[in-house]
């Protein structure tokens, strides 16, 4: 058996991020680039500006207004959160090639992109002030299951098989086949694609954030909305069961009453709804 | 009634309109706040908004208690089968897990496939 880092280097399918990803970083970087700078870059791909035209006049913003051009939306979203838009769209693209005897991709992206949005929310509920960052760690949370379908379908399959005939959960089969699981081998692409460290505790530690003590909140919020769209079943990602909720009995604050998660779950309704086709098909 | 921005909470009824100083209407009348909505108010420098007392319209996911016993019951044995692992020791697991049991109920998700 190797470990999480060693499959991850020697995956022969590893889809990269797009070069516009990295420039766009850059720029961004720079704290006098100006607001054109930007647009041009993303009018290089007009698939994505369309995306990103399209999200930013979506009810994931809310804007009151029609936003018409990328330098508006380029203002009023903001360059971070721009930045894992990008991201965003630029992931779901690059695992098109991924089995659909294995799992149904659009499936899997209902159930990440929910995940992602649940996750914003609830940090929205915290007061994280910058609580879109956690929509990136919720979309790509369980990123290492498709490095996992495209690299490993053999081992893939026996670990679907065995889940669903013993009746157990997936990362704990994955840790007796192949020695570690999806959130360890998401977290590593998370490396290899130089993504912050913060995005890798979210992927890393959804199963279990207190293996995450130095950003627990980070890590717990993308767990605990990974609980609630699992057990609402927005979409499936492979996993035949949900996991179990972690909560260390001093964060039982961190939870929600019967009237906060019934409006969060009314307003994922609405809100995946919109976004879903807006980031996973190519014209809708 | 007017609540100061951190007080207000997703699903309350806008009833005057917010505008900023230029008298630029930001947020129309009849607006049923979203997470999203509270966070432009913030960005936008906005201290208070006038607001229905009585809950928004905005959709609650519908009961159970209207169903039939039978499909409440088949309802929970999915959801049971599918949460077998998850302790329910937890009040906020067993939230969910009625909201999911309803859910079920109706046919699944809100999401068409």
């Amino acid at each position: 058996m190797i470990d999480a880092r060693t499959f991850a280097q020697r995956a022969g399918d590893l889809p990269s991020l797009p070069a516009l990803y990295y420039e766009l970083v850059e720029v961004i970087g720079d704290p006098d680039s100006p607001v054109e700078t930007i647009s041009n870059l993303l009018q290089q791909d007009q698939s994505l500006a369309l995306r990103l035209l399209r999200l930013a006049n979506s009810g994931f913003y809310g804007f009151p207004s029609d936003i018409g051009t990328l330098d508006e939306a380029v203002q009023l979203i903001g360059l971070r959160e721009l930045q894992d838009l990008v991201l965003a769209t630029s992931v779901i693209k690059s695992f098109e090639k991924v089995p659909g005897h294995l799992v149904d991709v659009g499936s899997f992206w209902r159930h990440s992109i929910a995940c992602g949005l649940a996750s914003a929310m609830l940090a929205e509920q915290r007061h994280d002030p910058v609580p879109e960052r956690f929509f990136v760690g919720g979309l790509l949370h369980d990123i290492g299951r498709l490095i996992l379908f495209l690299n490993a379908p053999e081992e893939s399959r026996l670990i679907l098989d065995r889940c669903e005939k013993e009746e157990r959960l997936a990362q704990d089969v994955e840790v007796e086949v192949l020695g570690f699981d999806h959130a360890m081998l998401g977290a590593e692409l998370i490396d290899l694609w130089k993504l912050p460290q913060s995005l890798r505790e979210m992927v890393g530690s959804h199963h279990d954030p207190s293996a995450s003590p130095v950003v627990f909140l980070d890590a717990f919020v993308v767990h605990y909305a990974d609980f609630i769209v699992s057990a609402l079943e927005y979409g499936k990602s492979g996993e035949v069961f949900v996991s179990p909720l972690v909560v260390p009995s001093n964060r039982a604050r961190w939870l929600m009453e019967d009237d906060r998660i019934e409006a969060l779950v009314t307003e994922l309704d609405h809100t995946c709804e919109e976004v879903f086709p807006i980031l996973t098909r190519e014209r809708s | 009634m007017k609540l100061s921005i951190d007080k207000l909470k997703p699903g309350m009824r806008v009833i005057s309109e917010v505008a900023n100083l230029n008298h630029a209407v930001l947020l129309p009348a009849d607006t049923i706040l979203l997470a999203q909505h509270l966070r432009l108010l913030k960005m936008w420098g906005i201290d208070a908004v006038e607001v229905a007392e009585a809950p928004s319209e905005l959709e609650s996911p519908r009961a159970a208690e209207d169903l039939p016993g039978e499909l409440v019951r088949q309802a929970e044995a999915i959801v049971s089968r599918r949460m077998k692992h998850v302790p329910l020791a937890h009040p906020a697991v067993t939230l969910v897990r009625d909201l999911a049991i309803r859910r079920a109920a109706h046919g699944g998700g809100a999401i068409p496939a």
